[in-house]
């Protein structure tokens, strides 16, 4: 088991549950999106002690659902700034659970939110392990990268 | 003048030069963000100041940049190595940028975008942007400074 994977299991099934009430599960499948399908990526960077980031990659149309039921909205009075909002709230809470593990002390940034079909790339970092959750027939991954010792 | 403005004309051309050997100016007006060909290297700062500092450049100018640091010939540059320059190059901005920021504050490691994909951050509005030029391609540095705690309630 990659390290980190029982808590991000943990952490995010909580997370979506409590905020959103939401049941996901881990999937064995791959985090592939469909070819031309827009990826949100989240990410918060953790520095002090322990230094990498925590990242949430979800298609667009669950983060657009996710942004419904946070902000209580019908899916056609969601904007584009409300899915980058919710996505970055969910993004800050796995951070924020995640941190809690790591040696203090360490700081968690702002969250940082991108439209991609590559990913989010973190220069300088690597990956310590990524874990992909099945949500209403939709696919996304958390993952936590490592800053590299590579200068 | 914009928050820090003068420091960041002064410190950006520092480090294209010193790092790159590249002359780059100040120059005035907007740079269109959203441009499809709009690639973006950002880096966080966390501690007594949180914000952001990114760095957008037209691709034509990202290939100059990576193939002048990694020593490649003209367009063997791959997306890695791009990532892995502009990664290098807002890094080295953000440390200078940071050294003036109200201090203990801490960078993260970059982030990078590829073309048209652009990165937002919630809970921060733009304080300065600075547009600069270097040899004809027009390029953005901007600073982002944290509205909100996102822990707030």
């Amino acid at each position: 088991m990659q390290q980190y994977e029982t808590e991000i299991i943990h952490y995010t099934e909580d997370i979506w549950k409590s905020i959103l009430d939401l049941d996901v599960k881990k999937t064995e499948d791959a985090f592939c999106p469909l070819g031309g399908e827009s990826i949100l990526a989240g990410c918060v960077h953790i520095t002090g002690k322990w230094e990498g980031a925590v990242s949430l990659d979800c298609p667009v149309e669950l983060a657009k659902k996710v942004a419904s039921i946070m902000f209580q909205l019908k899916e056609d009075e969601i904007t584009t700034d409300l899915i980058e909002d919710g996505l970055g709230e969910l993004t800050n809470m796995t951070g924020g659970n995640m941190k809690s593990l790591l040696p203090e002390p360490c700081y968690l940034s702002l969250p940082a939110v991108t439209m991609t079909q590559h990913g989010l790339r973190i220069p300088g970092s690597e990956l310590v392990s990524t874990v992909t959750f099945q949500c209403w027939g939709y696919k996304f991954r958390v993952s936590v990268l490592k800053k590299s010792n590579k200068s | 003048m914009q928050f820090l403005e003068s420091e960041i004309q002064k410190y950006n051309k520092l480090v294209w030069s010193t790092l790159l050997g590249f002359d780059i100016e100040p120059e005035s007006g907007t740079y269109n963000f959203s441009s499809e060909d709009t690639v973006t290297g950002s880096v966080q700062v966390t501690g007594k100041w949180n914000g952001v500092i990114s760095l957008y450049l037209p691709s034509a100018l990202v290939a100059r940049i990576t193939e002048t640091m990694f020593s490649l010939n003209s367009g063997d540059s791959s997306p890695e190595t791009k990532k892995d320059a502009i990664g290098e190059l807002i890094n080295m901005i953000g440390g200078n940028i940071k050294s003036m920021l109200p201090q203990p504050s801490s960078l993260s490691t970059p982030i990078f975008s590829m073309e048209g994909q652009s990165q937002q951050f919630p809970y921060t509005k733009r304080v300065t942007e600075c547009k600069f030029v270097c040899n004809g391609n027009p390029f953005m540095l901007s600073l982002y400074e944290q509205t909100k705690d996102p822990n707030e309630k």
